[in-house]
C-alpha cells in the first residue's frame, strides 16, 4: 500500500469518528439551545454520549429474525459509503469524493432508509410499518424539490462532481449558489426541511401518533447502532448541502460551523411549528418548493 | 418476601471488568422512563418533566416503547387489568432495567386498601428498586427518588431484574394468584396459564 | 386495501391516561373505534359506601385527576343539601375561588396536552410550567399541589392567608400577559389551524342527542353552561360571559376554552375585588356519629371539562347509602368518540382526545 492510500485511509478513518462525535455534538447543543427556547436548563452537554454508551451496555438481545439484525448494520453500511463520497475540504479532506458524482450520492444516501425499512417490515410492529410507510412517503415528498435543485446545479455548472461545484463558488459569499441563484437556494433550503425530521415534518416518529414510530420494536444495540448513524447521517447531509449551496469550506473548522449554523435553521422552524397531518406533508412539498424548483431550473437551463 | 433468593451478582451477571466503570456510569446517568401512566401520580409527572423542575437535566427522557426505556415508574395504583400490561411491558423492557413504586398506592394499597379491583403491594409482583411514598409524591420527592435510583445503580445495589430472573418461578406463582390467565391470541405460550 | 387493527394503548403516549383504543385502520383512514376501559377501576362508589361522609373526602377528589377540586364543591354541597347545613357567604366567595382555579390550571394542562399531541413541544413546557405558579398559590391557600381537601362540608377549611390576594392579582396579570405569547404560538399558529380546523367535527343537530356537554358542545354553537343556567354559590353576583362558536371542530373548541380562560381570569379578579368579610366554616357535629336524614340529592355544576354532577343518597346512617358520579368524559370518551373517530386520520385521534378533554380515571372511578 503506498503511503498517498495509507494516508487517505487514515483521513477517511478520522472523518468516519469525527462525524460521529461532531453529530452527537451538534446534537446536544441542540438539545440545550431548544431547553433555553422552552424556558428551562436541558440535558449537559455529555448526554448523546452516555446515552449511547448506556444502550451499547444492555444485556438484552431481542431479535424478530435476520434482516432485523442486519437492517441496521446495512444502514451503517449505507452512510458510512455516503460519508466517503462528500468532500470536506481539500487535499485528502476530499476523501474519495472524485469516484463518485452528486447522483452516486443521492443513490448511496436512500440505502440506508431502505434497509432501514426491510428490517422493520421483520419486527412485524404495525407502528413501526406505520412510522416507514410515513417516512418513505415523506422522502417521496422532498425529493422532487431536492433533485430539482440538484439538476440545476448541475445544468449551472455543466458538472455533476461536488469538488467542481464547490470550486465554481470561490470568491465570496456572492458566489455561494444559495445566493448567486436564490430560486434553486430556496427550493433546497425548503427540502432540507423534510430532509432534517424537525417539527412540521417529523410525522415517522411522531410519539402521539406512531408511538416512536419505526424504531418501535429496536432497542438496545439496535438502538445505539441507529442512534450513531444518525448522527453521522445529519453531518453527512448538512456537509453536502454546505458544500453545494454554501460555498463547501477550505478547513474542517469552516466547515463545521457552517454545518452548525445550517443546523440550526431547521431547528428554529421545529421549535414553533406542530407538525403537518401526513397528506399536508406530501402536498406541502409539491407545491411552492417544487414550483420554484422549476422555476429555478427554467433559468438554470435558459 | 423471606423466601427469595438473594439476587447474586456473578459472572452472569457482572460486565467486564474493564468495561464496569463505564458502563456504570452511563447507566446511571441515562435513564429513559417508559412512558406509561398507570395511575393518577402521572399528573405530577407533567411538572417533573416540564421547565420548572426539568427532568432532563438529570439524563432522563421518556420513551415511547418498552424496547428502549430503562425505567418503569408505577405511577400510584393497579388495576388487575393494568398489572397485566404491567407485567408484559415489563418483561418486554431490556436488561439492565428498573422500576420505581410512585406513591402510597404501591406499597400497602394506600386509599385503595380496601378496594376489591386494585393489588395492594407491587413487590409481589415485579421487584421494585425504588418507593417513592407519598399522594402525591411532590415534583421534588420524584426527583429526590430519581436521584437516589441513580445512586444505587452506582453502587450496583438496583439488581431488582437480576431478582427478577432469579426468582422468576415465586414472582409468577404470586402473579397467578391475582391474573386468571392471559388468554391473548397472539401471546406466547408461557403467558396463557 | 388491507385493513389492520391497531390497539392505541394503553401504553401509548398518545393516550390521555391509561385507556385504550381499538381502532380498525385502511390506510391513514380509521374505519372503527373501540375504547376499551378498565384500567384505572377503583370502586369509589362501592368504596364510598363504607366510609362515613367525612372519610369519603379524601377518596372524592381522586376521581378526577387533572381537577379535583369540583368533586370536593360537589360532595361538599350534595351533603350540605342532605343535611341542611348552612355555608356562610364569604365561603361561597372562596370556593368559586378555587373552581375559577380549577379551571384555569385545567386549560394550561389542557393547552399543553393540545398543542404537544400536535408535536408543538414548545407549548407544554411553557404552560405546564406557568400551571405551576397556580399550583404554587393552591398550596398556599390549602396545603396541597394537586389534591386540596379545601371545601369541606359547611365552609371551607381554612381563610385567606395574609397578602394572598395581591399575590393573587398578581399572577392574574401574569397569565394574561403570558396568554399572547400562547396565542401567536398556539392559537394562531398557521400548522395548527391547519390541522384543527374541520377535524373531529360534531354536527350542531346532534350534539345535545349524544349527550356532549361542556367546552365542546359550546363549540358547535349551543349556549350551555350551569353556571347560568342554574347558578351555584355566587355565579349570579358576578358578570361573565360564554362564549359559543360554530364549528364543532377543534379549532372551534379551542377558541372557546381561550375565551373562557380570559373569562376565569376577570371572574377572579371580580372576588378578590368583591369579597366579603366574615366567617368560614359552620362547624359540623362529630363526624363519627354524625347521622344525616333520609334522602337524595342530585348536584352539578360546570367544570372545565363539562357539566359534573353527582347523585347521593343516604338512608338516615353515618355512611352514605348510593353515590353515583356522573362526568363528562363518559360520554366524551367512550360513545362520542365511536361516532367522531371513524372517517378521521390516524393522525388526529390524539388530538381529537385531548380536545374532547377525555379524562380515563373519571370515565371508570
Amino acid at each position: 500500500m503506498s503511503t498517498d492510500s495509507m494516508y487517505r485511509l487514515l483521513v477517511t478513518i478520522a472523518v468516519i469518528l469525527g462525524s460521529i462525535i461532531y453529530g452527537f455534538f451538534i446534537n446536544s447543543l441542540a438539545r440545550r439551545i431548544t431547553a433555553r427556547v422552552q424556558n428551562r436548563m436541558g440535558p449537559p452537554l455529555k448526554q448523546p454520549f452516555i446515552d449511547v454508551i448506556k444502550l451499547y451496555s444492555k444485556r438484552t438481545f431481542v431479535t424478530h429474525g435476520i434482516m432485523q439484525t442486519l437492517g441496521p448494520i446495512l444502514m451503517l453500511t449505507g452512510i458510512i459509503s455516503t460519508l466517503i463520497l462528500i468532500p470536506y475540504g481539500k487535499g485528502y479532506l476530499t476523501l474519495y469524493s472524485s469516484n463518485g458524482d452528486l447522483i452516486t450520492i443521492l443513490y448511496i444516501m436512500t440505502f440506508g432508509q431502505l434497509a432501514m425499512a426491510l428490517a422493520v417490515g421483520q419486527a412485524g410492529n404495525p407502528y413501526g410499518t406505520i412510522g416507514v410507510a410515513r417516512g418513505l412517503t415523506r422522502m417521496f415528498g422532498y425529493e422532487l424539490p431536492l433533485i430539482l435543485a440538484l439538476i440545476s446545479l448541475i445544468a449551472l455548472n455543466h458538472s455533476a462532481d461536488v469538488n467542481v461545484i464547490i470550486a465554481n463558488q470561490h470568491g465570496g459569499i456572492a458566489n455561494w449558489n444559495a445566493f448567486r441563484h436564490p430560486f434553486v437556494g430556496i427550493t433546497a433550503l425548503l427540502a432540507m426541511l423534510g430532509m432534517m425530521s424537525y417539527q412540521p415534518f417529523d410525522n415517522a416518529s411522531a410519539p402521539a401518533e406512531v408511538a416512536s414510530g419505526p424504531i418501535t420494536e429496536f432497542g438496545g444495540k439496535f438502538m445505539a447502532i441507529m442512534m450513531t448513524t444518525n448522527a453521522m447521517f445529519v453531518v453527512a447531509k448538512l456537509a453536502l448541502l454546505v458544500d453545494l449551496f454554501f460555498g463547501g469550506a477550505s478547513n474542517i473548522f469552516i466547515l463545521a460551523l457552517k454545518i452548525f449554523l445550517l443546523y440550526l435553521y431547521p431547528l428554529f422552524v421545529g421549535l414553533v411549528f406542530p407538525r403537518f397531518a401526513m397528506e399536508d406533508t406530501f402536498l406541502f412539498f409539491w407545491k411552492w418548493p417544487t414550483l420554484i424548483g422549476f422555476i429555478g431550473l427554467a433559468i438554470a437551463i435558459f | 418476601m423471606d423466601d427469595l433468593k438473594r439476587p447474586t451478582l456473578d459472572s452472569d451477571f457482572t460486565c467486564d471488568m474493564a468495561f464496569n466503570k463505564i458502563t456504570k456510569w452511563a447507566q446511571k446517568n441515562s435513564l429513559w422512563l417508559l412512558a406509561y401512566g398507570t395511575g393518577c401520580g402521572a399528573i405530577e409527572l407533567s411538572p417533573t418533566m416540564t421547565s420548572r423542575y426539568d427532568w432532563s437535566r438529570l439524563g432522563i427522557r421518556g420513551s415511547a416503547t418498552p424496547r428502549q426505556a430503562d425505567l418503569l415508574l408505577i405511577t400510584g395504583y393497579l388495576s388487575t387489568k393494568t398489572l397485566k400490561r404491567v407485567i408484559r411491558s415489563y418483561e418486554q423492557m431490556q436488561d439492565p432495567k428498573y422500576v420505581i413504586g410512585f406513591g402510597s398506592c404501591t406499597i400497602n394499597g394506600g386509599m385503595y386498601y380496601d378496594s376489591y379491583n386494585t393489588i395492594k403491594q407491587l413487590d409481589l409482583y415485579i421487584p421494585v428498586d425504588v418507593y417513592i411514598n407519598g399522594c402525591m409524591p411532590r415534583p421534588e420527592a420524584v426527583l429526590s427518588g430519581l436521584a437516589y435510583l441513580k445512586d444505587k445503580i452506582g453502587d450496583k445495589k438496583a439488581d431488582g431484574w437480576i431478582k427478577y430472573k432469579q426468582n422468576f418461578e415465586w414472582y409468577r406463582e404470586n402473579q397467578k394468584k391475582i391474573l386468571k390467565s392471559f388468554n391473548g391470541d397472539n401471546m406466547p405460550d408461557k403467558y396463557n396459564w | 386495501m388491507k385493513t389492520t387493527k391497531l390497539y392505541l394503548g394503553p401504553q401509548h403516549p398518545g393516550i390521555t391516561g391509561n385507556m385504550m383504543i381499538e381502532l380498525d385502520v385502511e390506510g391513514n383512514k380509521i374505519l372503527k373505534s373501540k375504547t376499551h376501559v378498565g384500567y384505572l377501576h377503583r370502586g369509589f362508589e362501592k368504596l364510598m359506601e363504607r366510609r362515613t361522609y367525612i372519610q369519603s373526602f379524601p377518596i372524592v377528589c381522586r376521581i378526577c385527576v387533572p381537577e379535583p377540586d369540583v368533586n370536593e364543591n360537589n360532595y361538599a354541597r350534595a351533603v350540605e343539601k342532605l343535611s341542611g347545613l348552612e355555608v356562610p357567604e364569604r365561603a361561597k366567595w372562596i370556593r368559586t375561588m378555587v373552581l375559577e382555579m380549577a379551571r384555569l390550571q385545567s386549560y394550561l394542562l389542557w393547552m399543553g396536552g393540545q398543542s404537544g399531541s400536535m408535536g408543538l413541544y414548545t407549548m407544554p413546557q411553557w404552560t405546564i410550567g406557568d400551571r405551576d405558579y397556580l399550583l404554587d398559590r393552591f398550596e398556599e391557600l390549602t396545603g396541597g399541589r394537586v389534591y386540596h381537601l379545601y371545601v369541606w362540608p359547611g365552609g371551607v377549611r381554612k381563610d385567606l392567608p395574609i397578602g394572598f390576594k395581591t399575590r393573587m392579582l398578581d399572577l392574574m396579570d401574569y397569565l394574561e400577559s403570558r396568554m399572547k405569547d400562547y396565542t401567536k404560538l398556539m392559537f394562531e399558529n398557521a400548522i395548527f389551524k391547519k390541522r384543527a380546523i374541520g377535524t373531529g367535527v360534531i354536527p350542531k343537530d346532534k350534539a345535545l342527542e349524544w349527550g356532549v356537554v361542556g367546552p365542546v358542545l359550546r363549540g358547535t354553537g349551543i349556549k350551555h353552561d350551569v353556571r347560568i343556567d342554574e347558578p351555584y354559590e355566587i355565579y349570579d353576583k358576578l358578570e361573565f360571559e360564554v362564549p359559543t362558536y360554530e364549528g364543532g371542530d377543534i379549532y372551534s373548541r379551542a377558541l372557546v376554552r381561550k375565551f373562557e380562560f380570559m373569562q376565569s381570569i376577570s371572574i377572579i379578579r371580580q372576588i378578590m375585588d368583591k369579597i366579603p368579610e366574615g366567617p368560614i366554616y359552620n362547624r359540623i357535629p362529630n363526624p363519627f356519629k354524625w347521622k344525616i336524614p333520609k334522602g337524595y340529592t342530585y348536584v352539578k355544576l360546570e367544570s372545565s371539562r363539562g357539566e359534573f354532577g353527582y347523585f347521593m343518597a343516604s338512608d338516615g346512617s353515618e355512611k352514605l347509602r348510593r353515590v353515583n358520579v356522573r362526568g363528562p368524559a363518559y360520554v366524551h370518551g367512550i360513545s362520542l368518540l365511536e361516532k367522531i373517530l371513524p372517517g378521521s386520520r390516524l393522525g388526529d385521534v390524539s388530538t381529537i382526545l385531548n380536545s374532547l378533554g377525555v379524562c380515563p380515571p373519571e370515565m371508570e372511578r
